[in-house]
């Protein structure tokens, strides 16, 4: 009787034991992001850490620090105080987190870069798009296909001049459009939808003449073609769009003719890879290799993007 | 014997431990002007915000024409018919002399919902105020405040307390800042006030202006009354001072 | 103090005179020269086309400095007014879009909250006497939060609206010939004028005036200075929230990021107008030249072709100048007295 109860019980305890050992398997990883919580993009790259959690059964902290370098540095040194067993972190600003990758490494943690590349830093792999070649495929887009040539004017609207983003873009385009002498113009448009539109449709109605095509620099100017364009009265196809693609506003415009082609970039691809990256260097399988993504959609591909973005 | 107008009985104020008044008992009359005196701190305007509704008494009470009235703001000592002139006459700069006046009670016209102010009547009262307290010069009603005098300004907010039919008007260092002239004009107002049948309480740290216009005089010591029936017709500034700063007791008539 | 020369005892002082004092002058002299100006270097500044888009945003910002003109009369500041504007317009759509009331009831009760909004930065201005500027920084925080927390960070979808009777009715398109214009900028127009009339000619506008030029003086007089200030808030909050809606439906997006920083272009237009950053003197007049004059500014900047990046630098010369001018002449006036 007393050995029954024994066993019975044992399997008891192992049975609770199972779960805890589970639990224990479970580990807490860091996300951290330059970006703001506010921004289109940035949720979906939010969301494809969230997806990756719950696939995987970890634990991810994310935080956002709207291009505060210190508050991220310090963000990364609480991961690293925390015992993270991984860390997947953007860069606010190239070679700003030397220190901070070192501290990591010294610490035994693994910590990818992910979103645009800093290869100064030395991180143990990067995930994510690369700004610079994007603007060389979006500006050799419009060459390729005939739709700019030598002495045309092209119109580069950015949310935020200066901002690293749109500079290295801006030098990839530079990189095609300079050797065959096409000029072009950047102007800055804001981060909020109103004053995005009244920036624009201003412009557009000031130089609508000399426009020979348009490359958005950012999600938030590409997304607004199709109301700019109404509000002005140009006709949809007439002036070739090319440029940032990661919102339904730009898919849409794809789909009905007014944007040529959006650039996707992965958003919850790049999250889910970095920390798979991530947690595979926790296991102690040391990450070789980088990832590239993004991917450059015109009509007939746009449907896939649509859905994605629409699902949320 | 004179009317009794108001009577504060009994009124103690404290701030904590410290006895700004102590068990004060002071009654103005109708028709007559009452100087306050009292050296700094002696409690001058702890008792006079009591009656303009500025603070409340710790206890005692107030009685106006014998009737017990309860005072706890600004528009209560307004309803009660006392009406208190500051030294910075309390006038809004950025507004005229007619809507100065009006401020609070604005006349209107038209359907009420409309709320629009009665502007030819604010002028026509003006134009009268302004010549009953002896503003000769032509000042139209719509000149903002900030352009005119010191002393046109007390007399603005003189005009405003006898529009509005106050029993009591309390002035609280009137002359201040103002010049001889000037203060001239205010102590003309103040008669010209109880002429017409107002009470005022005159405060000022001059004694010689208090001197030229007031019926009876009472003082304060370090919150405590000490005296109520100075003539000064019958006394000196000297005599008065002494009983202020507090030195041996004087008997005064 | 010597008489005003000009002035009679009967008489109003003449028209001329009357309209040379006035602090509107400069500012409406600075938007004719703009206007002559842009439209002599580029005539299609003038076009009904680029005046029609240009009123678009104007008006949304116009209606919320026109309240915020009667609040700083009053003595007082709202910072939170952008992030009212953008969550306003979630609240609303996140409503409609999740099924829980049809828009034009979500249109209510999105008003109803920025009602409430302004009673609570009223109650902390006038009850517990914290200054308005921390106060409203507060909400600003406190909103913007909530609207991300609501929202996550997507923008809600606001397709839906086109062809509602609310819709067309606060922001529909109206062609007036070659002018496409929305109905916002009728209902600019009428809050302008509704606005002015309190301002200059009733009781209530004297006591918005006195409790900015002398809040003690006013209490003195019987003035409600606290429920006055209170409903100024509450004033404030909703034109906030209308301009927010209004924008949502006409951008077809309701971006919880939306107003950020609007707050400081709004105080602009009100102080190039004339209204004193101080309170007590305020003009709704001059806050309609004020907007006209910024938001003209950065159209014709764009139409003439100055490079993009330069804009501030335009925008931040108009306004020192203007303050500047304003303060001369302001010294001047009370120097003559």
């Amino acid at each position: 009787m007393l050995r029954k109860l024994v066993l019975i019980f044992s399997v008891l305890l192992m049975a609770m034991a199972i779960p805890f050992a589970a639990t224990a398997q479970k580990k807490t990883f860091y996300w951290i992001s330059h970006g703001s919580p506010a921004d289109p993009v940035w949720t979906y790259f939010l969301a494809g850490a969230k997806q990756w959690a719950k696939d995987t059964g970890n634990t991810v902290n994310t935080s956002f620090h709207n291009n505060d370098v210190p508050s991220q540095q310090e963000a990364v040194r609480s991961a690293i105080a925390a015992g993270a067993a991984g860390i997947a972190t953007t860069s606010p600003d190239p070679g700003s987190l030397v220190k901070v990758v070192a501290e990591a490494h010294a610490a035994g943690i693994t910590i990818v870069n992910f979103n645009t590349p800093d290869p100064a830093a030395g991180f143990d792999a990067y995930v994510g798009g690369d700004n610079q070649v994007f603007g060389r495929n979006w500006a050799q887009y419009l060459v390729d296909h005939k739709l700019v040539k030598s002495g045309d004017f092209v119109w580069m609207p950015v949310e935020v001049p200066g901002a690293t983003y749109g500079v290295q873009e801006e030098a990839g385009v530079a990189s095609v459009f300079k050797p065959l002498g096409i000029k072009w113009e950047v102007t800055d448009a804001k981060y909020d939808q109103a004053e995005v539109i009244s920036r624009m449709t201003d412009y557009l109605t000031a130089n609508r003449g000399k426009i020979k095509a348009i490359i958005g620099l950012g999600d938030l100017v590409t997304g607004s073609i199709k109301r700019v364009f109404d509000r002005v009265g140009v006709p949809k196809g007439s002036i070739p769009v090319v440029g940032w693609g990661n919102s339904t506003d730009t898919t849409q415009e794809v789909l009905q003719g007014y944007v040529n082609a959006g650039q996707w970039q992965d958003p919850l691809a790049t999250s889910y890879m970095a920390l798979s990256i991530a947690a595979m260097g926790a296991s102690g399988i040391p990450p070789g290799f980088n990832i590239i993504t993004g991917k450059l959609y015109e009509k007939d591909t746009a449907k896939i993007f649509d859905k994605i973005l629409s699902g949320k | 014997m004179a009317q009794e107008l108001v009577r504060m009985s009994n009124i103690s104020k404290s701030y904590g431990r410290v006895e700004a008044l102590q068990d004060v008992n002071f009654t103005v009359n109708e028709k007559e002007i009452v100087g306050l005196l009292g050296d700094n701190g002696a409690g001058k305007s702890t008792l006079i915000k009591i009656l303009s509704g500025v603070i409340t008494a710790t206890s005692g009470e107030i009685h106006m024409r014998g009737r017990k009235v309860d005072i706890r703001s600004t528009t209560d000592a307004i309803a009660q018919g006392i009406e208190t002139i500051y030294q910075d006459s309390a006038l809004v700069n950025e507004l005229s002399i007619a809507r100065n006046l009006f401020l609070g009670r604005e006349p209107l016209r038209g359907p009420r919902f409309l709320n629009l102010m009665d502007n030819r009547k604010m002028d026509e009262v003006s134009r009268d105020l302004l010549k009953k307290v002896g503003i000769t010069k032509d000042i139209p009603p719509n000149t903002l405040v900030n352009a005119i005098s010191g002393g046109e300004r007390q007399a603005v907010a003189i005009a405003r307390a006898l529009y509005f039919k106050s029993d009591l008007i309390i002035l609280d260092e009137p002359t201040n800042n103002l010049g001889v002239e000037e203060t001239r004009g205010v102590l003309h107002f103040v008669r010209s006030a109880r002429d017409s049948g107002h009470s005022c309480i005159f405060i000022a740290h001059n004694i010689h202006h208090v001197f030229q216009v007031v019926d009876r005089i009472v003082i304060l010591r370090r919150g405590v009354l000490v005296a109520d029936d100075i003539d000064p017709k019958k006394t000196t500034i000297e005599a008065v001072e002494r009983v202020i700063t507090g030195l041996p007791d004087e008997v005064l008539a | 103090m010597p008489v005003p020369e000009g002035k009679s005892p009967m008489q109003q002082r003449p028209l001329i005179l009357r309209v040379l004092t006035r602090r509107e002058l400069g500012p409406f002299i600075l938007l004719v020269a703009e206007i002559i100006i842009f439209g002599s270097i580029r005539p299609q500044f003038l076009s009904a086309l680029n005046i029609g888009n240009a009123l678009d945003f104007t008006v949304e910002l116009g209606l919320m400095a026109l309240g915020m003109t009667l609040l700083m009369t009053s003595g007082e500041f709202d910072l939170s007014v952008g992030s009212v504007f953008g969550f306003s317009a979630v609240l609303m759509w996140t409503l409609k879009n999740s099924g829980a009331t049809s828009l034009l009831v979500g249109f209510f009760i999105a008003m109803a909250v920025a009602a409430l909004i302004g009673m609570i930065n009223g109650w902390f201005v006038s009850k517990l006497k914290i200054t308005s500027f921390l106060v409203t920084l507060g909400m600003l925080l406190v909103l913007r939060g909530a609207a991300l927390f609501l929202t996550d960070g997507f923008p809600q979808r606001t397709w839906s609206a086109e062809g509602s009777g609310l819709a067309n009715f606060l922001v529909g398109e109206i062609h007036l010939g070659k002018l496409h214009v929305y109905a916002s900028l009728f209902w600019f127009v009428g809050l302008a004028i509704v606005l002015g009339f309190v301002l200059t000619m009733t009781k209530m506008g004297n006591w918005i005036q006195a409790s900015g030029g002398n809040a003690s003086a006013a209490r003195a007089r019987g003035v409600n200075v606290g429920r006055t200030k209170t409903g100024l808030f509450v004033l404030t909050s909703m034109t906030s929230a209308l301009a927010g809606i209004i924008s949502s439906i006409r951008t077809t997006s309701a971006n919880p990021n939306s107003g950020t920083g609007y707050e400081l272009e709004i105080i602009a237009m009100v102080v190039i107008g004339g209204t004193a950053l101080s309170g007590g003197r305020g003009t709704i007049i001059g806050t309609v030249i004020g907007v006209l004059i910024l938001r003209l500014m950065r159209n014709g900047i764009v139409m003439v072709g100055v490079p993009g990046l330069a804009y501030n630098i335009f925008i931040g010369a108009i306004i020192l100048a203007m303050v500047g001018l304003h303060a001369t002449l302001e010294r001047r006036r009370s120097a003559e007295g």
